[in-house]
């Protein structure tokens, strides 16, 4: 355990040095900061932050892979991944404290829209329904987890990152507009409801409605599990060729 | 069985094959290394130097055989293997944003090392690094860069360090100085390193492994290496001009083995092994009238020994050669060499 989090610790520190975190975070500050004000401006406008966190989660299906498209793919292409993979740690250890250390700065950047919320409290004049906003974020941070693991699983599959966070944005566009399905194939189907249930978007909205389902959660945690362990047997099969 | 009198075996590679697809990287090379000995590998790129040094480390597993890092079998007990070795790969892959603290630091805590302050400031003292401790390795000039490999090699003081190409893309004055550092490691550690260079692997190495097309082909001291070798007396020839058919009368001479032109009237000729004709040669070079310029005796190089080892049709059958080298232990005939050097003993 101490090993994975010495790759997290690692992970964060280069989020840190990078461009690409800096820029990715003032652009999602910039883009939830605008919509933000016009929502709060409107004339008459609710207490409710959740039609605003439904818009985040679709920024984070561009924003999660481009956080996760360098994890795996640069430590290959610089070689350093065989500096780890020849040090006294499992191979799934490197996998998940990287992945740990990309949802510790997503988190960061999710948790900046806290301040949002802090702003509509101070405006609610009747208050606002607590509950529902928790359980919104939760989805958002579920959300971010499975990207990034998709994008970790990628990242994995080759030496260069834009590939890398080109195959992520398009698996998981796929996953998200999945449950179109069920609107092609009617309401009864068996296919279109296994599409629906296959899809992202379905159990994020759910989360968005104020809902806590463990199904939801479970499906959640399902992609972060098995994205992260075909990348773990992806770097392990590097062993064998 | 032979032991050294310096220490165990901390390095014991059995009869190792990887194959990549249908084709081997590496047949059946087995060879031990001792505590505190400098082991050079020494062969053309794509010998399979880089796949030895990976299954050691734990990179790449072995199609078949085995390898054991100080006891420890580097497939059943890879992280007790890997624990024991400090390694730099080919192309130094450091992080290029972190400081040189902070990425020893890394390395530190991923090899578990207790005292990390210490150890790390201890790894900088060795490779002369004090005053860069804060400075971006990205900013790094290549053969700073290379400094901080080793560094990190031995940051947690482990009984083998293997080096891939420690001295390469680097300046003279910088390849001196990775040598010297090389040098410093003698003695409590077991250093592998392959280079191409073969000056490198004289100077530095107390044993040269020479491996071509995944096999070893020769095994021994650097200086023993030229002895060894069949032909491998040779004779420098030059001539006045005017000399005509020079090979064929030189090549009929009683213990010459072959003549060549090197072209301005100068002759490399290969001599039969303990034959010195070289009187004969002169006598020749008179009775026709030729002006004879030189005439000098040549101790074979090591590069000799590499080039003529490496040649693309092997004369020497590769697997007998190779038999040689995994018997060294309890043949005789080898086993007086190594007393000489002070490394083996019965």
């Amino acid at each position: 355990m101490s090993n994975l989090l010495t790759i997290t610790r690692r992970e964060i520190g280069a989020f840190f040095g990078s461009p690409v975190f800096w820029v990715l975070a003032t652009a999602f500050m910039v883009f939830s900061g605008f919509v933000f004000s016009i929502i709060i401006t409107r004339p008459g406008a609710q207490a409710d932050m959740l039609p605003l966190l439904g818009l985040y989660g679709t920024v984070l299906l561009f924003v999660a892979p481009l956080m996760s498209m360098r994890l795996l793919s640069e430590e290959q292409r610089s070689g350093t991944l065989e500096l780890l993979m020849t040090s006294p740690i499992d191979d799934w250890q490197v996998v998940w404290g990287k992945w740990l250390g990309a949802f510790v700065m997503l988190s960061v950047i999710v948790a900046l829209t806290l301040f949002h919320v802090a702003v509509m409290l101070r405006l609610a004049t009747e208050g606002m329904d607590l509950g529902p906003l928790a359980a919104s974020y939760l989805g958002l941070l579920l959300l971010g987890a499975a990207l990034l693991a998709i994008g970790v699983l990628t990242s994995s599959m080759t030496q260069n990152q834009v590939v890398a966070g080109f195959l992520a944005v398009m698996t998981v566009l796929i996953l998200w507009f999945l449950p179109l399905g069920k609107d092609l194939l009617g309401s009864e189907s068996a296919v279109g409801a296994t599409l629906a249930y296959m899809g992202l978007s379905d159990h994020y909205f759910n989360f968005g409605q104020g809902l806590i389902d463990s199904r939801d959660v479970l499906y959640m945690v399902s992609v972060v599990v098995g994205s992260l362990f075909l990348a773990t047997r992806i770097l392990e099969s590097r062993r064998w060729r | 069985m032979t032991t050294r009198d310096q220490g165990e075996v901390m390095i014991e590679v059995d009869q190792l094959t990887r194959l990549y697809g249908p084709a081997p990287a590496l047949q059946d090379v087995s060879f031990r290394a001792h505590r505190g000995e400098i082991v050079g590998f020494l062969g053309p790129n794509g010998a399979g130097k880089t796949t030895t040094m990976r299954i050691l480390t734990g990179y790449l597993p072995p199609t078949s055989g085995r390898a054991s890092i100080a006891g420890h079998d580097v497939v059943e007990d890879s992280m007790a293997a890997r624990r024991n070795v400090g390694y730099l790969p080919e192309s130094t892959p450091l992080y290029p944003e972190m400081t040189v603290w902070s990425y020893l630091e890394f390395m530190a805590r991923l090899r578990g090392v207790a005292d990390r302050d210490n150890a790390i400031e201890r790894a900088m003292e060795r490779v002369d690094l004090n005053d860069r401790a804060h400075q971006q390795i990205g900013r790094l000039s290549k053969g700073l860069r290379q400094r901080v490999g080793i560094a990190q090699a031995v940051l947690h003081d482990p009984p083998v360090i293997i080096l891939d190409e420690p001295t390469i893309g680097l300046d003279p004055r910088q390849i001196r100085e990775v040598r010297a550092l090389i040098q410093e490691l003698r003695g409590d550690h077991t250093v592998i390193l392959s280079t191409h260079i073969l000056p490198e692997a004289q100077q530095v190495c107390d044993r040269v492994l020479i491996i071509h097309r995944g096999q070893i082909v020769a095994e021994d001291a650097p200086g023993k290496l030229t002895s060894q070798l069949p032909g491998g007396q040779r004779v420098r020839l030059s001539l006045g001009q005017g000399a005509n058919g020079v090979a064929s009368v030189i090549d009929g001479v009683a213990g010459v083995k072959g003549v060549r032109d090197e072209g301005g009237g100068a002759y490399t000729i290969e001599l039969e092994t303990g034959a010195d004709p070289r009187a004969e040669i002169a006598r020749a070079v008179v009775q026709n009238d030729w002006h004879i310029l030189e005439l000098t005796p040549q101790g074979m190089s090591l590069e000799d020994v590499f080039l003529e080892l490496t040649r693309e049709d092997l004369e020497r059958d590769p697997a007998a050669a190779f038999d040689d080298a995994d018997e060294f232990e309890d043949a005789d005939g080898n086993e007086d060499e190594y007393e000489e050097e002070g490394e083996l003993d019965e």
